[in-house]
């Protein structure tokens, strides 16, 4: 079992990072408790493992589709004359783009957070909804662990905006670890 | 040396931090034991800073298991204490197996009567424990049904980081 020295103890780990703060909280607790070890490596991840921070871009809602200026659509009925106006194809492009600058952002603060503990993370985004698609990349890369940040919601709140951590707990394939923020942070 | 410090900065100061793992009789949990201590417990991976092990059996009450109302309940009731109370020190020796399989010395275990899900958020509080570990998809047949509740449970109320050990299950 204990053979091979330290090969069989390495891990990879999946960090699912997300907008909240308790995501990256979960991050550097992760990287506190699962990457340390008594030698001050410059790169301690070669010896324990490795590291994968996660993204899932939600993918825009379904009543953005790009409606066109041309009204006489047959297959977009009266609302077309609403959304025309609204939907356009820049206002999706900007969207689009915030969103994107709000990834980099976040994933440029995770990667500032991982650098600062001398681990060094590999970067995944992906498209689509976040729990699915974080389940579904731990499997693929077939973690050890995959780590999720816990928003502390009250149940009502829980049941109605969903939970990936819960949704992690009960369906990814491999041992799921729910970091809670410190409990001053409760509401 | 990496400033570790700050997040075990109280259980630092009186000891190593705690990690609660909650088992029962089921291959899951033990499975779970065994996930837990290769990772978290090896000397290659963690030589100075460990975790202080915990292990907490929760035995149901004779009363949850059976239904009291039927006739001749009062009698079973002994006998169904005592089956319940050699599972819990059959569990208890196992586990103390394998901690000495991993030679993992520094650990304290616990049967504490009462349902899985308050034992284990309870033990939490009461250990300060930094993380709680529970296996899934087995804890205890009863509650199988509804699957998963226990982990489930714990990972929304216990005050500490939940992992959550699940048994690879077989290809089809």
């Amino acid at each position: 079992m204990a053979d091979g020295g330290g090969e069989d103890k390495k891990m990879k780990v999946l960090v699912a990072v997300e907008e909240t703060e308790g995501s990256l909280y979960a991050l550097s607790w992760a990287l506190d408790n699962l990457f340390t070890s008594a030698s001050d490596v410059p790169d301690k991840t070669e010896s324990l493992g490795r590291l994968v921070l996660i993204h899932a871009q939600q993918p825009l809602q379904h009543f953005m589709h790009p409606v066109g200026p041309c009204m006489t659509d047959p297959h977009h009925r009266s609302f077309s004359v609403l959304f025309a106006v609204y939907a356009t194809s820049s206002v999706i492009d900007s969207v689009r783009r915030a969103q994107e600058q709000n990834s980099r952002n976040l994933l440029e603060r995770a990667t500032q957070v991982c650098r600062s503990k001398l681990v060094e993370a590999e970067m995944v985004i992906v498209d689509g909804d976040p729990k699915e698609m974080i389940c579904q990349f731990a499997e693929q890369m077939q973690a050890d662990l995959l780590v999720v940040g816990s928003r502390g919601l009250s149940k009502i709140r829980r049941a109605i905006l969903g939970s990936v951590s819960g949704y992690c707990a009960h369906h990814a394939t491999c041992p799921v670890l729910i970091v809670k923020p410190p409990k001053g942070n409760h509401p | 040396m990496a400033a570790k410090a700050e997040d075990a900065s109280t259980a630092a100061a009186v000891g190593k931090a705690v990690m609660v793992v909650g088992i029962d009789d089921s291959e899951h949990s033990f499975y779970a034991l065994q996930w837990t201590l290769l990772h978290f417990f090896s000397p290659a991976v963690r030589p100075s800073e460990s975790y202080k092990l915990v292990i907490v059996t929760a035995k149901p009450t004779p009363t949850s298991v059976i239904s009291v109302a039927s006739p001749g309940a009062a009698d079973v009731l002994p006998f169904v204490e005592s089956d319940l109370r050699k599972i819990s020190s059959q569990v208890i020796e196992k586990a103390k197996d394998i901690c000495a399989a991993h030679s993992v010395l520094d650990v304290e275990y616990e049967v504490v009567e009462g349902d899985a899900r308050n034992v284990l958020c309870e033990a939490v509080d009461k250990h300060h424990a930094e993380m709680l570990v529970v296996g899934s998809h087995g804890y205890g047949a009863i509650k199988r049904a509804v699957l998963g509740s226990v982990s489930d449970y714990c990972a929304h109320h216990a005050h500490c980081t939940v992992m959550i050990v699940k048994k690879p299950k077989p290809k089809h």
